[in-house]
């Protein structure tokens, strides 16, 4: 009796393992079972097979409006949305990870040579683009519907399109202007010398005027430019174009264009301030922290930034970092006589790197698609200056007086190149600030240190 | 044959050291070697192409490799020297003293070595930024400065020199303090009672005995300061104008901002035969007349 018992159970076991194994099998993760968009929340995405995602994001969110306490420092917002998803599937497990902008360029190149770069990457476009190029990066024009792209904005879809191909989906751009500390020329009973947000456009003597006007040897260093590295180099090109040199002639991304006496002028200008005493002391090693610290402190009044600016102004006041009332005020970067410079659009995306698994790969577009929805694109205008890049988005930031102002500039003086596209962006942009440095410390003239960029730079180009 | 012998008899002593052996080949022998070899490939992320020796041409043909070559001959010339000596002289101060304070000063002076370098940089920032950092702020209450620490290349230099002093020293004040107690008294007594003076014993005594703690000192603290990064990489990033750039910041930046890992890899490889050749001559001028 015990015998057939034992046999009975043996084959109940059996039948339960092949039934078990068939079950299994029906979701095996090849791609061919249930597609991400035909599973909804709940118990269904419960039987799905699970997948683990990995997403890198720059820091550029933190203290979101409504969600303070939620969203304390870098990393949180992304997290919280990342969880929103995770609810919605509970069978997609999502790996946040917030790489600082310094290690960005660093972290991301090492960890695809050692084959252990994430499966998204949230970064700017002048980095993924050079990923882009290194063949790593899934082509998103074939996984993305044609129904989302069409929400997007065309000109944005173009800049990320490289080769044909769509190598990452644009979440949103900054522009970057002039920013004025508007208190520090209040205080001296100076606002005349400033232009206005109805009149936003000023010359470069205007300008010269204004920043003398409030300088006090040793105390108030009235412009800084960004030269200690090779981050926000917008700003020191925005000086360029404001004298009417360009880095690329008409795109052509063979040679530089920069060494002209356009250039060369843009360039000794910043000198003869240098030598003034109009820009901070160490300001070839003084980072963007500490611009801002001088900024914040009334110490600094001109500097090239974004709206994110204000974003960071506040955090600075919540967290008692500031010395009176900073007032930000946005105007075009001044230009010389007959120039009317353009302004940079520097756009971020999520880039998705190559997967070898369909199925994943389609639950990988799904969460991008998602971080890139109408609703989070709104907030990520409202709470970082960032332009949209999605028609339904709108403009969402269309009642704050510093956001009209960049769209006047835009429409009214059009984008520069900064080569973003270039396939020797990295290497390129890391060849200018030395030079600058170079030609600041007196080490170099300017025009030898512009001679110079652009005999390494057009050696990196031919190569 | 008589090697396999040799191996037998000594198995038990190989089977000891084989983990060690083991991450040895792993994580240094091996990557090593593939950087030997990617000396002479253009290596991108995901292909490599033989291009022979022209990555060596380009380092040649580089002004700012030179700059670095240059840079990093100062830093060791300039800091290894320094670094010594201080060391020598607190070791030969705190010597003396009392257990408990020999203890508290070993501690004190050993606790760069234990906390991270990135910390430690970052607080030299603070201290030395030149508008609101402690440095400038005490110049300022004695009526000096304002000083650009960071701010030109040759003081951006001295500075990185000062700093990095300040974290390695600590390793040799301990060695330096151990191997002072392993000197017989017996030689310091019959020296005093032969009539020498304090200097002459230790230009006599103290120097000569300390000679294999010296040289292990003079070839860790030389391979230490060739490799010197955090510190550059963190305050000055190699600026201004290259004027603190060195040959392993250089090969940072290369393999990962321009993603040229071949140049970076002969970069590698240059600083390899750099650093043999040094430790090579600092064996034969101090290692001869050595007993450990």
């Amino acid at each position: 009796m015990a015998m057939h018992y034992r046999k009975a159970m043996a084959l109940l076991l059996m039948v339960l393992l092949v039934c078990t194994a068939c079950g299994a099998n029906t979701n095996d993760g090849n791609g061919s079972g249930t597609s991400p968009g035909g599973a909804a929340s709940g118990g269904e995405s419960d039987e799905l097979p699970e997948v683990e995602i990995t997403y890198w994001t720059d820091p550029r969110f933190k203290l979101i409006e409504g969600m303070e306490e939620q969203t304390p420092n870098n990393g949180d917002f992304e997290k919280w949305q990342a969880e929103q998803f995770m609810a919605q599937y509970p069978h997609v497990k999502i790996d946040v990870q917030v790489v600082t902008f310094e290690d960005m360029p660093k972290k991301v190149p090492a960890s695809i040579a050692a084959g252990t770069q994430p499966d998204i990457l949230r970064d700017y476009l002048g980095r993924t683009s050079q990923y882009a190029y290194q063949g790593v990066l899934e082509n998103l024009e074939e996984s993305v519907s044609e129904e989302e792209l069409a929400d997007y904005h065309q000109d944005y879809l173009d800049m990320y399109t490289i080769d044909g191909h769509l190598h990452a989906l644009p979440a949103y751009a900054w522009t970057a202007t002039m920013m004025l500390n508007r208190e520090m020329w209040a205080e001296r009973d100076a606002l005349d010398l400033l232009p206005t947000r109805e009149d936003p456009y000023w010359t470069i003597e205007e300008f010269d005027t204004a920043i003398r006007a409030v300088a006090e040897p040793g105390k108030v260093f009235p412009y800084a430019v960004h030269i200690s590295n090779s981050q926000s180099d917008n700003g020191i090109l925005e000086l360029f174009w404001g004298f009417g040199a360009k880095l690329y002639a008409d795109g052509d991304y063979s040679k530089i264009a920069l060494n002209s006496p356009e250039g060369a002028a843009a360039m000794e200008y910043l000198v003869q301030l240098n030598k003034d005493g109009l820009l901070p002391p160490s300001i070839s090693t003084t980072g963007p922290t500490d611009i801002n610290n001088l900024i914040w402190s009334g110490q600094v009044g001109a500097y090239v930034d974004t709206l994110y600016a204000k974003t960071k102004l506040a955090d600075a006041r919540a967290e008692g970092k500031t010395l009176g009332e900073p007032e930000l005020l946005f105007v075009s970067h001044p230009s010389a006589a007959g120039v009317t410079s353009g302004v940079p659009v520097g756009p971020t995306g999520y880039a998705v790197f190559k997967q070898d698994d369909d199925y994943k790969r389609e639950w990988v577009v799904k969460f991008v698609e998602f971080l890139n929805s109408t609703e989070y694109q709104e907030m990520y205008a409202i709470n970082a200056g960032q332009f949209p890049v999605k028609k339904s988005a709108g403009v969402p930031l269309s009642d704050d007086p510093d956001f009209v102002v960049m769209q006047q500039l835009i429409e009214e003086r059009g984008l520069e190149d900064m080569g973003l596209t270039s396939p020797k962006y990295a290497e390129v942009r890391e060849l200018l600030y030395p030079e600058v440095q170079a030609a600041l410390l007196g080490m170099k003239t300017p025009e030898q240190a512009l001679a110079d960029y652009e005999k390494a730079a057009n050696r990196v180009l031919a190569q | 044959m008589q090697l396999m012998k040799r191996i037998l008899e000594a198995r038990s002593a190989y089977f000891f050291i084989l983990p060690a052996y083991f991450f040895f080949v792993v994580f240094t022998l091996l990557p090593l070697l593939q950087g030997l070899q990617f000396s002479f490939y253009d290596v991108k992320l995901t292909s490599r192409t033989w291009v022979g020796l022209d990555n060596f041409i380009g380092l040649y043909q580089d002004p700012v490799f030179w700059k670095a070559l240059t840079n990093t001959v100062v830093l060791v010339v300039g800091i290894v020297p320094a670094a010594m000596a201080i060391s020598l002289f607190i070791a030969v101060i705190v010597y003396p003293l009392g257990r408990g304070l020999q203890t508290f000063f070993r501690m004190a002076f050993y606790m760069p070595i234990v906390a991270s370098g990135v910390a430690l940089s970052l607080v030299w920032l603070w201290i030395l930024n030149p508008t609101y950092g402690l440095l400038n702020y005490v110049l300022g209450l004695l009526g000096a400065g304002p000083v650009a620490w960071l701010g030109t290349p040759n003081m951006a230099l001295l500075t990185v020199d000062m700093v990095v002093i300040t974290m390695i020293v600590g390793q040799p004040v301990i060695l330096y303090i151990a191997a002072l107690g392993g000197i017989p008294r017996d030689l310091y007594e019959s020296a005093m009672i032969d009539g020498a003076g304090a200097w002459r014993q230790f230009r006599s005594i103290t120097l000569p005995l300390l000679k294999p703690t010296t040289l292990f000192v003079l070839v860790t603290q030389t391979i230490g300061v060739f490799q010197v990064f955090v510190v550059i990489h963190l305050m000055t990033g190699g600026g201004p104008a290259h004027g603190t750039q060195t040959i392993v910041y250089r090969m940072y930046q290369t393999g990962f901002d321009f993603f040229n890992f071949g140049t970076a890899s002969a970069l590698g490889v240059v600083l390899i035969l750099l650093v043999s050749v040094v430790a090579w001559a600092q064996f034969k001028w101090l290692g001869q007349e050595t007993e450990y």
